[in-house]
Order: C-alpha cells, then sequence, then structure tokens
C-alpha cells in the first residue's frame, strides 16, 4: 500500500478557489490524483471537505483555478448516506443497475448486467439482498450497495464522501480492508473523513483541509500536534501505538457529546 | 351482463370510456415520476398556470389560444424545474410561485385588455362526455411519446430521480433529461386537461402512483401498477358514473380515492410507512 | 365557478384604479341607474333614453348565474338612485352588494319578481324545484319584455316625475316595436315543419317564451351549478333527440359546449352554435346592440335552425327611438 500518488496523472486542481457567495470555502488548492492515489482528506466541518470533492466530481466549479482530467476518465461516487431518500422504491439490484444508465435505450437488464451486479453484490458480501428494498438495509449495507454501484461502472477514480460515518465498527474495518483491496486492483481513491482514529490513522496518505491545505503526507507526518492544531483549531494529543499514531481529542469527544 | 352492455351503444360513452383509460394510463405512468420528485401540486399549478398563455394570446391572435396555452404550460414547466435545481427552493414553492404569478398575469392582461373569444374554461377545460377525434388522436399521440421517452430513458431518468447528483457524475445529462421529462410532462398535462379537465388531471397524476408505491417496493412494478390502477380507475369510474348518475370526472376520482383506501386497509402500516418518505426531501449536502 | 372568484379577487384592485379614470362624471346631475344584466340595461336605457344614466354591472359573455361582483360594482350601487335587477334568484351576490351598499333614498327593484305571480314560476332540468331557484330567464320572452318595460316607466316616473311623458313615449314605441317582433316569431313559426318547434339548447334560458308561443323545451344540458352532465343524462339526451327528430340544437357562442356538439353527432343533428344568451350583438351604440336586437338574432337562428324562413324578422325594424348611452362593461 503505497497509495502516496506515483504513476500517471488523472486530475489536477491547480490554484483552486471556491466561494458560496461571498463565503470562501477553498482557496488556493493545487491537488493531484494519480494512478495509485490513496488519500484521506481530513479536517473540521465546514472546512471545506465535500466542497473539495465536488470540485473534483465537477459537481461544483471553481471560482478561481482550473481543474484538468485525463481524457475519459471514469470517475465513480459514493455520496454520504443522509443525502439519499431511503423510501425511494428501489430495489437494492435497481439501485446498483442506474450506473449503467449511460447509452441504454431498454428498461430490461441484459443477461451480462445482471451477472455483473450479481457479481459485484457477492464480491461486497451482500449478494443474498439483491431483491430487497433499499431502506431494508442496515447502514453499513446501504454503504456497500453504494460501493457496489460505484464499482460497476469499473471506475479509474473512486471518490467516497464521510463513508464511515453513521456505521459500526465492524462495518468500519470492512470498509476499509474493502478500500485497501480496491486500492490494490489499481483504483485511485479519495475520500474524505473526520474520524482520525478509525479511519484516517489507517490511511497511507492524507491531506489536512481547513479552507486551505494544512499539511499532506503520511499519518506519521500529519498526525502531530502543530498540524492538527493548524487544521481543527485545537491543540491535541498524539500518542503512537503499535506503530499507529492516536489522536486524543478531549475538546472534540466533548463537543461531540455535548452536540449529540 | 346487458345492463352492463348497455351504455356501450353509445358511440359518445365509448369515447369516453376510451379517454377515461387512455389518460387514466397516461397520468398513472407519468405521476410516478411527479410523485418520486416531490412536485404533487404540479398537475393544478400548470392548469392554472396557462391561463397566462390564453390570455396573452388573446392580445394578438385570439384563434390560437390553444397554442399560446401549450407553449406558456411549457415555458412555466421549465422555469419550475431550473429554479428547483439551481436554488434551494423546493419542487412545490417552486410551483406555487410560478404558477400562481403566471395566473395573475394572465388575469391582469384579461382585465386591462378584455377577451374575445371563448370563455377560458370552455375553451380550454373540457368535458369527457364530449370529445372529438382530434382530442383522442392528439392523446395517443402524447401517450406514444411519454411512453417512448420513459422506457428509452428509463434508467438515466430513474437516476436522476433517486439522486441526480450521482447521476450528472455517472455520465448522465441531468439538466437536459430532466427539461426534456418536463416538456413531455406539460403536453400530457394540456392533452388530458382538454378532455377531462382540471381535477381529474391533478387526481389522476397523483392518487394511481401513490397507491402503486404502497403496492410495491420495486420501481418497475410501480411503474406498472401505477399505469394498471390509472386505467382501472378511469373505466370503472367512468361506469360506474353512467349507473350512478355522478358526473365522470367526478366519479373516476372517488374511484381513485376508494382505491387509495381499500389498499391501505390491506397494506396498513406497511403500505403508509412506503409512502411516507414520499415527499421527503434528504438534506442538500453543502 | 372557482375560476371567476380567484378571477374577481385578482381584478378587483385593476378594476378599481381603472375606474377613477372611466367612471361616471360627478358633474352629470341625472339620475343614475344601475342594472345587472345586458338585455336589462338595454331596457333601462331604452325607456329612460336621455334623461337618465343608465350603468351595468355584469360584464357581456359572463355566466349571470354564478358571477360575482367586484368593487366596481359597489361604487355604482351606492351611487345609483334606482337598481334593477331580474330577481328570481338569479343575481343574489348583486343584490346582497346592493342592500349593503344603497343609499336610504334609493330603490331597488326586481323586475321579474315583481312581474311573474308565483303560480307562474316555470321549473325544469337547470333550475330544479327542490333548489329552490325558478327559471329567471324573462326576458327572453317578449310579452315579459314589455312587463319589465312597463316597470321601468313607473319607476322613473316615480323618480323623475317630469320626465312622465318622455317615459311613457319611450315605452309605447317599445311596446309597439315589442308587439312587432312578437308578431313577426308568430309569422315565421309557422314556416317551421309541423311538430318541429322544440329546443334543446346548452343555457335553459327559453322557458317562458316557449310557454307563450307554444314552443316545446325537449332539454338544457347546463346544469344551474355549472357541475359536468353525467353520461346518463347526456345518453337519455341523446334517445329523447332521436325519438322527437328535432333537427338542430342549439348552442351558446360564449359557451362553446362539446359535449352538446357531441350530442348532435351522435344523434345525427345539427348543432348551431350562435345563440347568445345575455350579450348583445354587436358593439355598444349599433343599433342591433339591444335587447331586440338580440331575441330577433336568437329567435331568427332558432326558427332557420328548425327548417323554417325568419324572413319576417330578418326584416324587422330595430333603430331604438332614442340613442342607447347606456354603459355595457365588457
Amino acid at each position: 500500500m503505497t497509495g502516496t500518488g506515483v504513476g500517471p496523472e488523472l486530475l489536477r486542481l491547480s490554484g483552486v478557489s471556491a466561494a458560496y457567495g461571498h463565503h470562501e470555502v477553498l482557496t488556493g488548492i493545487d491537488f493531484h490524483i494519480h494512478e495509485d492515489q490513496f488519500t484521506g482528506i481530513v479536517g473540521p466541518s465546514g472546512s471545506g471537505k465535500t466542497t473539495l470533492l465536488r470540485i473534483l466530481l465537477g459537481i461544483v466549479r471553481p471560482t478561481t483555478g482550473t481543474l484538468e482530467r485525463a481524457d475519459g476518465l471514469r470517475i465513480s461516487y459514493v455520496p454520504q448516506l443522509e443525502t439519499i431518500n431511503w423510501n425511494f422504491p428501489v430495489t437494492v439490484a435497481e439501485c446498483v443497475l442506474m450506473s449503467r444508465a449511460q447509452g441504454r435505450w431498454t428498461p430490461r437488464p441484459t443477461r451480462e448486467e445482471r451477472d455483473a451486479v450479481a457479481g459485484v453484490l457477492d464480491r461486497l458480501g451482500i449478494g443474498s439482498l439483491a431483491q430487497r428494498h433499499i431502506r431494508d438495509l442496515s447502514g453499513g449495507q446501504q454503504q456497500r450497495m453504494f460501493f457496489a454501484r460505484a464499482l460497476l461502472r469499473q471506475p479509474q477514480v473512486l471518490l467516497l464522501d464521510e463513508p464511515t460515518s453513521g456505521v459500526d465498527v465492524s462495518t468500519r474495518h470492512d470498509m476499509l480492508h474493502l478500500l485497501a483491496e480496491l486500492h490494490e486492483d489499481g483504483i485511485a481513491i479519495v475520500l474524505t473523513t473526520h474520524d482520525l482514529n478509525g479511519m484516517a490513522a489507517h490511511l497511507p496518505h492524507l491531506v489536512c483541509l481547513n479552507h486551505r491545505v494544512v499539511g499532506e503526507g503520511t499519518p506519521a507526518d500529519v498526525l502531530t500536534p502543530d498540524v492538527l492544531e493548524a487544521t481543527f483549531g485545537a491543540r491535541m494529543e498524539v500518542l503512537e501505538h503499535l506503530g499507529m499514531r492516536v489522536v486524543i481529542d478531549e475538546a472534540r469527544d466533548a463537543s461531540s457529546r455535548s452536540a449529540g | 351482463m346487458e345492463t352492463l352492455l348497455a351504455p356501450l351503444e353509445y358511440a359518445f360513452f365509448q369515447k369516453g370510456l376510451l379517454v377515461a383509460a387512455l389518460s387514466g394510463a397516461l397520468l398513472g405512468f407519468i405521476g410516478v415520476y411527479i410523485v418520486l420528485r416531490g412536485m404533487s401540486y404540479i398537475g393544478h399549478g400548470l392548469s392554472h398556470s396557462i391561463f397566462g398563455g390564453f390570455a396573452a394570446v388573446q392580445l394578438f391572435a385570439a384563434q390560437f389560444y390553444f397554442l399560446g396555452a401549450a407553449l406558456w404550460g411549457i415555458a412555466s414547466a421549465l422555469a419550475i424545474n431550473g429554479v428547483t435545481r439551481r436554488t434551494r427552493i423546493g419542487a412545490d414553492a417552486a410551483i406555487g410561485v410560478i404558477t400562481t404569478a403566471s395566473f395573475a398575469l394572465g388575469v391582469a392582461l384579461f382585465a386591462r385588455f378584455g377577451t374575445s373569444g371563448p370563455a377560458f374554461e370552455n375553451a380550454l377545460f373540457g368535458s369527457i362526455l364530449g370529445i372529438t377525434t382530434a382530442q383522442i388522436l392528439a392523446l395517443v399521440a402524447v401517450s406514444i411519446v411519454a411512453v417512448v421517452f420513459v422506457v428509452a430513458r428509463y434508467r438515466a431518468l430513474l437516476f436522476a430521480t433517486f439522486d441526480p447528483e450521482v447521476a450528472e457524475v455517472s455520465g448522465v445529462r441531468v439538466g437536459r433529461l430532466e427539461a426534456l421529462f418536463m416538456v413531455v410532462l406539460s403536453l400530457a398535462i394540456l392533452a388530458t386537461l382538454t378532455v377531462i379537465g382540471v381535477t381529474l388531471v391533478a387526481a389522476m397524476l397523483v392518487i394511481p402512483a401513490v397507491v402503486a408505491r404502497m403496492l410495491t417496493d420495486s420501481f418497475a412494478r410501480m411503474l406498472v401498477l401505477s399505469t394498471v390502477i390509472g386505467t382501472g380507475c378511469g373505466v370503472v369510474g367512468m361506469y360506474l358514473s353512467y349507473f350512478a348518475g355522478v358526473p365522470s370526472g367526478t366519479m373516476i376520482v372517488l374511484t381513485g380515492a376508494a382505491c387509495f383506501v381499500v389498499v391501505l386497509a390491506l397494506t396498513g402500516g406497511r403500505g403508509l410507512r412506503r409512502s411516507a418518505g414520499l415527499d421527503a426531501h434528504p438534506a442538500a449536502v453543502a | 365557478m372557482r375560476w371567476r372568484v380567484l378571477l374577481a379577487l385578482t381584478v378587483a384592485p385593476l378594476l378599481a384604479v381603472s375606474a377613477c379614470s372611466s367612471g361616471t362624471t360627478d358633474a352629470d346631475d341625472r339620475p343614475l341607474v344601475a342594472t345587472t344584466v345586458s338585455p336589462l340595461t338595454s331596457l333601462a336605457s331604452t325607456i329612460g333614453g336621455e334623461r337618465v344614466r343608465v350603468e351595468g354591472i355584469v360584464p357581456e359573455g359572463t355566466n349571470s348565474h354564478t358571477f360575482e361582483p367586484e368593487p366596481r360594482a359597489a361604487e355604482l350601487l351606492s351611487d345609483a338612485d334606482l337598481v334593477l335587477v331580474n330577481g328570481l334568484k338569479l343575481e343574489d351576490p348583486t343584490m346582497a352588494l346592493a342592500e349593503a351598499n344603497m343609499s336610504p333614498q334609493a330603490r331597488l327593484v326586481e323586475l321579474g319578481t315583481t312581474v311573474l305571480p308565483e303560480s307562474d314560476y316555470i321549473f325544469d332540468f337547470s333550475f330544479p324545484e327542490e333548489e329552490g331557484k325558478p327559471n329567471p330567464h324573462l326576458w327572453t320572452d317578449p310579452t315579459y319584455a314589455v312587463a319589465y318595460a312597463a316597470l321601468i316607466r313607473d319607476e322613473l316616473t316615480a323618480l323623475d316625475p317630469e320626465g312622465a311623458d318622455y317615459y311613457a313615449a319611450n315605452y309605447d314605441a317599445f311596446a309597439a316595436q315589442a308587439q312587432e317582433l312578437s308578431d313577426a316569431i308568430r309569422v315565421d313559426q309557422a314556416t317551421v315543419p309541423d311538430g318541429q318547434l322544440k329546443l334543446i339548447t346548452y343555457h335553459d334560458a327559453y322557458a317562458y317564451f316557449a310557454r307563450t308561443f307554444g314552443w316545446e323545451v325537449v332539454g338544457a344540458i347546463q346544469p344551474q351549478d355549472f357541475a359536468e352532465p353525467t353520461p346518463a343524462e347526456v345518453a337519455s339526451l341523446i334517445d329523447q333527440i332521436r325519438a322527437e327528430g328535432v333537427p338542430t340544437i342549439f348552442g351558446s357562442e360564449v359557451f362553446p359546449s362539446t359535449v352538446l356538439e357531441e350530442i348532435g353527432r351522435e344523434a345525427g343533428v345539427r348543432y348551431e352554435d350562435s345563440l347568445r344568451d345575455d350579450d348583445l350583438p354587436g358593439a355598444p351604440g349599433d343599433p342591433e346592440h339591444s335587447w331586440l336586437g338580440l331575441m330577433r338574432l336568437n329567435f331568427s337562428t332558432m326558427i332557420r335552425g328548425l327548417g323554417g324562413d325568419p324572413a319576417t324578422l330578418d326584416a324587422l325594424d330595430i333603430t331604438p327611438r332614442t340613442p342607447d348611452t347606456a354603459v355595457y362593461p365588457q
């Protein structure tokens, strides 16, 4: 697992800023996605993580700067679970098949498509749930369904927005393994997370974001009290345990307890 | 049996039955997308909105009132779509603003410049008991366009309705697709408005889709069921109206409502839970 | 009907503004007579002539049965010295508005209710007895129109005694013209083939006329409350038309009815859609823009449609004795 971004460049942001009205969310961002990328974007709420993802996806247009993409680049996106109307009448199979929407003129899936859907669902361990309604799935299963939908397009780049929010510890664990596996298969991965210990510390490459890039590198490089203070605006302690960084965040824990 | 066949001796009833079935099918079919996008009010809204076009056309070429109303309806639908997508204004609010403004503009034009043509209601809101061949042909044509469009772009349309952002990222041209859908929708509303009237259009755009939603969790099945339920309500309502001595439009709406109640009783909480989220929109991501 | 209410609500402010510019001039101290539908406005103007100002309330081509008066009407009613309505529950909202706004000295006269004894009320398809509203279309019968005119003459004389002779002369001239119209109808209806004096109309406006002149009203398709007819009603009307053998059914120009058109097609009879209910032919000021002009046009259309020759009606002189300067809202 290298993930630091070698190999051909697929996507590049240069000097990008973004604003909603007069409220500037991102300034002077330079960001590259290489074939071998496996990056976590960390930062507090409102730091521009999701906006950065949306710029990479082409949904949000930067106010300044440029976005360059390799020709015919296939990007897949796994949105946050909270953005979805889970009562929408689709089954898991119907949902996964959506990503074969382009250039299709018949509603019925072909044999090849049915096999592909079954294959990707099996690989993600939810093959038996194909005919279930999406609301009847657990959070982890819903997340996997979106993975399946994203993978069905055979993407070169996979972007994920907070893939571990709202899932339990074992699901998070599975998710990490799955992402590592996909990365091994040659898919470039960029995700956002605010989970420093459960997610960020396990990734090969991190970008710390607070409206601008505050730090970049391996967890050992950036999960330091100084970089974290610049990112989150609060002093945190960092321990080392079996070669892994563990961030102790008393203020954050206290605030999240009182908020939630 | 003979009593059942009695009304069929009349050509007006045969045509009424055909149109009730066809309108029910068309509106039930397209209504699935309307209900799932939280635009249930659009049938009622657009029927008001076209008054603006009707009044505007009276100023220079009264005989083209139908064309004026049609173009105005399409423009309103596109405006609603644009406002909903580009701003954080919800679909129902956008419908409320645009269609009432359009109606008021029509009223203002009428009040200021008067009218030379036929009365608005009589000109645009037809009766299911008095149908011309041209109206049937228009309805058939629009139905074909709607089915071809929805079937051909089935997955893209489903993706765009379910999750427009990811659909866009996955290569679906959501903006263009939705604009096309709004044009087809306006045509469907106009074609049915002239034969079955406002109330019935508004009802048939919503009731079959909601009932179908209570019966299934699969989108494909919901689409088929809603079409079948729309057709059934049209045919049964039309028949009942003959024997009950109640106006046909009223009876068709009542049949739909009865269908809703029966399905609700049969599916109980499960059906309710399914239809509960029809108007819920997930929070937009900042 | 909802449309009308919405329309009235939305139009109100606009009309209030325009009323300021086009309203009656204060310098004019002639008595002001407010009326409702345009045939009544014409009758009032015919008798009142140049000695009074006459202003209508219901715009021509509006459904008077469901009409909701606008604020402009309240202003007119509060200024009026005499308010003439048809009554027989035709213009209930306008009457309510009149009672609320009229000056204490002014008089409200229900022409139809005064002229027609209750024993002569007609209830029928569009005006069923259960609802308690008799058919109010008295003025389409020339004999009742003359009775209206006589009542108007008396009311105007009471209001303006100096003009007694003037009003009497206007009335006499009108009564003579109405008599000529009646005579012409009788002459021309005799040219209609035997047993064909049968009417099927969209708007149920000829019940009293039919009784006086010996016609038969077979049916009317527009229910009072503007609801759609039921399929069973349409079916029975088709059967009836076939059984009666009427050659033509009549619709209204302002309210085109696809249902009546369909009935005509299916029963194999002609559908003539050019009758006029309340809107006078021509433009205000034209000789035919009057009660006489309206009735001549309608009866001529009916007689021609039923296979007769309305030559006498068409040749009738309908030039009014005094020019019509009444205000007809459009």
